[in-house]
């Protein structure tokens, strides 16, 4: 007899059960001794065809109910809570369990995987359980030498003994607090992945510091900014910046005057890729306009933050939906442009100018990467457009913005 | 001899800045440093106050209060609570738990002196406010 036909008597007893039927009622209404559904129950009798289907039409369901081995994940989790709990003598078979009592069997399934989950937090967890023993250990620290320099300064009369000990005790918690102190550090310190973001914040950093000098290389430009050209996304990004001025050279910019406020224009007339021009207007020194430059994956994440001054990119919060580098990921191909006035009035006022490109990975079944770039320029005139803006819906006093997703915090 | 204090609490600086202020003011302040032996100590000793400190070694000082409260001897002495740990569900855990009042870390040490004068149903103290 197969492993699923096996659990079929179990379930046709456990049904029965359910439904309150004796053993020699259920036989009786299909038709077969009682002592022959007792096999059937205790699976030395298979089972199928017209008596099954009889059989689940007495007890009211469908012949499904009575064939179904179970999900197998319920048994397994069956099992697993059977050996957590070390049970020398478990009940009954989980197989028998299963099948006797689905509706349970999968409670107790699910109980176990949530078991098995808080396990799993409670490992991850473990190094901040131990975090907070060293927290509660520097707040000691600052307690005794509170207390102890408080009494040294407000005490009157104080013997010389005594302010001996309380020196010595401010002396003694404060190499404690220092050494607790760095082993926290060495603990939460950088991680590898925060020495990477490190690394792209240097560059960042160098490329808001204004714009990259024309006849200065540009790796040597970032480097004397700060810049960790050992890193090499940092060296990528230099690269791409030379690379920008090869096919735009500098001479070409100084002739584009007005025509700053459309780069899109300039891309046509000059037969070049948008996002090249965007990203050449935003780090050379031949325009005046403070300028800079944010590149956005596909998920909205900003993978350079480079803005002029007063464009501010939240730390935490999500940015504000205005402005165009998101218009720009939702359509690829599509020029955005937008001029921004953020908190500040007129010198906090942006042309912004963004392109998203597509690029395949790999082959067919690689993702195709998106990228957007937003130059974003600063813009005083009243030329255009203005729309009110912020780098957050917290801080901006635009009620009327169809974009809105918190209110204002005054 | 004035009136007795008993401070559980492990920190051997913070034992010693307390017991001075205490002292200073003219309460007798005897010390605990184990959660375990804890209760016996306060059983044994007869405090007015108990100042007990959360993070004890052997027992926690919520398990301490716990005991002290289901004692006959002791479920009415005052007990402040001290700890490092402000969050609310731990000062609702030990009010709930029958502490008198909490304080956390750092504290002033004006303010330890204030409150556990108002424990013991005290006034100023009656020479000059020191700290």
């Amino acid at each position: 007899m197969s492993s699923a036909a096996k659990g079929h008597g179990r379930r046709i007893r456990a049904a029965r059960l359910a439904a309150g039927q004796s053993q020699s009622g259920l036989a009786k209404a299909v038709d077969i001794s009682p002592s022959y559904l007792n096999l059937i129950e205790h699976d030395r009798r298979a089972v199928g065809g017209r008596l099954l289907t009889n059989l689940a039409r007495a007890l009211s369901l469908p012949v499904g109910e009575l064939t179904d081995p179970g999900d197998p994940r319920h048994l397994a989790a069956l099992k697993s809570a059977m050996d957590y709990l070390a049970l020398p003598h478990p009940p009954e078979r989980p197989e028998d369990f299963l099948a006797s009592s689905p509706g349970w069997a999968r409670i107790v399934a699910g109980l176990m995987e949530r078991c098995e989950a808080l396990e799993q937090q409670k490992e991850v967890s473990g190094q901040d359980g131990a975090t907070e023993e060293e927290l509660y250990d520097l707040i000691s620290a600052v307690t005794s030498i509170r207390s102890s320099a408080s009494i040294l300064v407000e005490a009157d009369g104080i013997d010389k003994e005594w302010q001996r000990r309380f020196a010595g005790n401010i002396h003694s918690e404060s190499l404690r607090l220092e050494e607790q102190g760095q082993g926290l550090i060495e603990r939460l310190g950088p991680s590898a992945r925060e020495a990477e973001d490190s690394a792209r914040r240097r560059l960042e950093i160098a490329l808001q510091m204004g714009p990259l000098p024309e006849d200065e290389p540009v790796a040597l430009a970032l480097e004397s900014r700060g810049a960790d050209l050992s890193d090499p996304a940092t060296r990528a990004w230099a690269a791409r910046i030379h690379s920008d001025r090869e096919q735009v050279p500098a001479p070409w910019l100084d002739n584009i005057g007005a025509e700053i406020r459309d780069p899109f224009n300039l891309a046509v007339r000059a037969g070049l890729p948008p996002d090249l021009i965007l990203r050449r207007l935003a780090f050379t020194d031949r325009h005046a306009r403070p300028s800079g430059l944010i590149i956005a994956d596909r998920s909205g994440a900003f993978s350079l933050s480079a803005p002029p001054p007063l464009f501010l990119i939240p730390a935490r919060s999500p940015p504000c939906a205005l402005w165009p580098v998101f218009d720009a990921l939702g359509a690829p191909g599509v020029p955005a442009s937008r001029k921004l006035e953020f908190p500040g009035g007129a010198s906090a006022r942006f042309a912004c100018h963004a392109f998203a490109t597509r690029q395949p990975s790999g082959g067919a079944d690689a993702p195709v990467l998106t990228e957007a770039t937003m130059l974003i320029m600063g813009d005083a005139t009243d030329v255009g457009d203005v729309t009110r803006a912020a780098p957050t819906c917290a801080a901006c006093s635009n009620q009327k913005c169809p974009a809105r997703r918190e209110p204002q915090r005054r | 001899m004035g009136r007795r204090v008993l401070l559980i609490e492990d920190e051997p600086n913070i034992i010693e800045a307390i017991s001075f202020l205490l002292s200073r003011d003219g309460f007798t302040v005897h010390t605990h440093s184990d959660g375990e032996t804890a209760v016996d100590k306060a059983l044994s000793h007869h405090p007015e106050l108990i100042i007990l400190d959360v993070m004890l070694p052997g027992r926690s000082g919520f398990d301490v209060l716990r005991d002290l409260r289901a004692s006959s001897e002791t479920p009415d002495i005052p007990v402040m609570m001290l700890t490092a740990r402000g969050q609310a569900a731990d000062r609702d855990l030990a009010l709930r738990l029958g502490a008198t009042h909490f304080m956390t870390k750092p504290f002033a040490n004006s303010e330890m002196r204030e409150t556990v004068r108002d424990l013991m149903g005290e006034g100023e103290p009656k020479d000059e406010d020191v700290a």
